[in-house]
């Protein structure tokens, strides 16, 4: 069973075209499904657990999480999202979409299906009039009941500050919680340049949910304060 | 290929010697630290027997069940071991992937042709100096040579020599059993007993934790790790093999302590790893054994070879 391409809201309801991104809605059907978590589970987590050992503060702050979320990160990796999806567990993982610079991962078919096959992410265009299309894509993902994992501050190596708003969008349109998270160690693994990794151990810290409120500036705001937060736990617990 | 562990012997009884060990050590850190939940669950002692909990069952069942699960065992040691020296050291991303490379070929050459063992260290030095010859990239090329090459002998090598030992000896498996036991006591009482007995420091510019107190405790902690773990002497050994065994272990927990001290002082790194509880890193863990491994081995042959 594939997905319609268009959600529940006002904007979605207009005739039917041709979408400019396309949406990989065949990477979320069951079938699709059912292959990436035999890969995650078989393949993708048990490599990273021994490429990159990693350790997870703060998840019982997923217990109260009930429905989707919007998990927003630091961006230092390629890895990232990996991590991210392994150290969030099989519970989210499971209707979870990432959003991936369609410029860099969708560049080719071939790239894009993979991505989308593997990791479940769907191509989220950085800049220019389809940028929209895929905000209205996640918003619609996420008020069908799938959660998004987004790095907000656009590109990799900018640290916890200077997020862009677009996940304030999917969360406050669509009412879902945010999660932030902060990913500590990644940029020794495998900093942007590098196309191999390096071993070493990963630090995952996990924040409260944020309820998303109505005003997209102070969301962001407290997203980037909860990232900056979950930051604190992780360098605190680094020095224990 | 993958054995069943309960099929020896010996497995049992090194099993719960070891269980024993870390469940003594849990209970001696809650008496002595006497302390709110909270603080104490912070502790570094309680993370490190936290991390031994977990670490401890885990390699004793890897190396009885042999085969691919110890190999992938030691093929992690040697991957993020390598990773840390090279953080530590500040070595270029393509020399470090050679040192891991290298490294894990090692434990294959170690395991499956022993012949070209001694070939190891040469070999490794000529596959580095290709890079600056096919790259054209000289400057800074010496140091980048030497400081890898400090790393696979500080790391891949001992590595290699524990899989040599295990695979060409008849008594490999005891060896390697009752050597890494008794480097994680020695180790353990160095922690205790340095913490406990105000003593001068051994080389405070080296390693400004390291006391003469710490030295006593490497030495009761090897000779309580060999004793503990008798059951497992090959009756072949002579007493002053093993005792030449437990001096040795005690010799390299230190020696181990003191080189990776004066490598993080050398190149004034305070890079650390978050892989283990308490420990930081691999190499936090695994530099006395690395140091130990070769040392008790030619001991033992020697002791052997002068008595015997």
């Amino acid at each position: 069973m594939t997905e319609p391409e268009q959600g529940g809201t006002a904007e979605a309801r207009r005739p039917r075209r041709r979408a400019a991104v396309p949406t990989y809605s065949w990477a979320r059907t069951p079938p699709a499904r059912l292959v990436r978590s035999a890969v995650q589970y078989g393949a993708l987590v048990p490599l990273l657990r021994f490429i990159s050992p990693f350790t997870v503060i703060g998840k019982r702050n997923l217990s109260s999480l009930k429905g989707p979320a919007v998990f927003v990160a630091n961006h230092q990796s390629h890895f990232d999202a990996p991590i991210c999806l392994a150290a969030l567990g099989g519970r989210i993982r499971r209707r979870l979409v990432v959003a991936a610079a369609a410029d860099y991962f969708y560049s080719t078919a071939v790239k894009g299906a993979a991505a989308s096959l593997a990791l479940g992410t769907v191509p989220f265009v950085r800049q220019g009039g389809s940028s929209r299309e895929s905000l209205q894509l996640l918003k619609d993902l996420a008020g069908r009941g799938w959660s998004v994992l987004i790095f907000p501050a656009g590109t990799r190596g900018t640290g916890a500050s200077g997020f862009k708003k677009g996940f304030a969008y999917i969360a406050v349109d669509a009412q879902v919680p945010v999660v932030p998270m902060y990913l500590h160690g990644l940029e020794d693994v495998m900093p942007k340049g590098s196309f191999l990794p390096l071993p070493g151990g990963v630090v995952i810290g996990i924040g409260p949910p944020i309820p998303p409120g109505d005003d997209y500036n102070e969301l962001v705001r407290k997203a980037e304060a909860g990232v900056a937060a979950a930051r604190t736990v992780v360098k605190r617990w680094e020095g224990a | 290929m993958p054995r069943n562990p309960f099929a020896n012997d010996l497995f049992l009884p090194v099993f719960l010697r070891v269980m024993l060990l870390i469940v003594v050590g849990l209970i001696a850190v809650l008496v002595a630290q006497r302390r709110s939940v909270r603080v104490w669950r912070r502790s570094t002692l309680f993370l490190r027997a936290r991390t031994w909990l977990l670490i401890g069952p885990l390699f004793v069942i890897a190396v009885f069940t042999g085969g691919f699960v110890a190999f992938l065992l030691a093929t992690f040691v040697v991957a993020q071991g390598s990773s840390e020296f090279v953080r530590v050291a500040g070595i270029e991303r393509r020399y470090a992937y050679l040192l891991i490379l290298w490294g894990e070929v090692g434990l294959l050459v170690a395991a499956l042709a022993r012949d070209f063992f001694v070939f190891l260290p040469f070999g490794f030095f000529i596959l580095l100096t290709l890079v600056p010859i096919l790259t054209g990239r000289v400057q800074d090329a010496h140091r980048q040579v030497a400081d890898t090459l400090v790393g696979y002998v500080f790391v891949g090598l001992p590595m290699a020599y524990i899989v040599f030992v295990n695979s060409s000896e008849p008594w490999g498996l005891n060896f390697l059993v009752i050597v890494t036991v008794s480097v994680a006591v020695s180790d353990i009482a160095a922690y205790a007993v340095g913490s406990a007995v105000r003593s001068p420091k051994l080389v405070p510019r080296v390693d400004p934790s390291k006391s003469w107190g710490g030295v006593l405790g490497n030495f009761i902690g090897a000779a309580v790790g060999v004793g503990l773990l008798w059951v497992a002497v090959p009756s072949e050994w002579s007493i002053a093999a093993v005792v030449a065994l437990g001096v040795m272990v005690a010799v390299g927990s230190v020696w181990g302590d003191l080189t990776e001290g004066f490598i993080r002082t050398a190149f004034r790194s305070e890079a650390r790893s978050t892989l283990l509880l308490g420990y930081g890193g691999v190499l936090d863990r695994v530099d006395s054994l690395l140091m130990a491994v070769p040392l008790c081995y030619y001991a033992l042959i020697l002791a052997d070879k002068l008595v015997g």
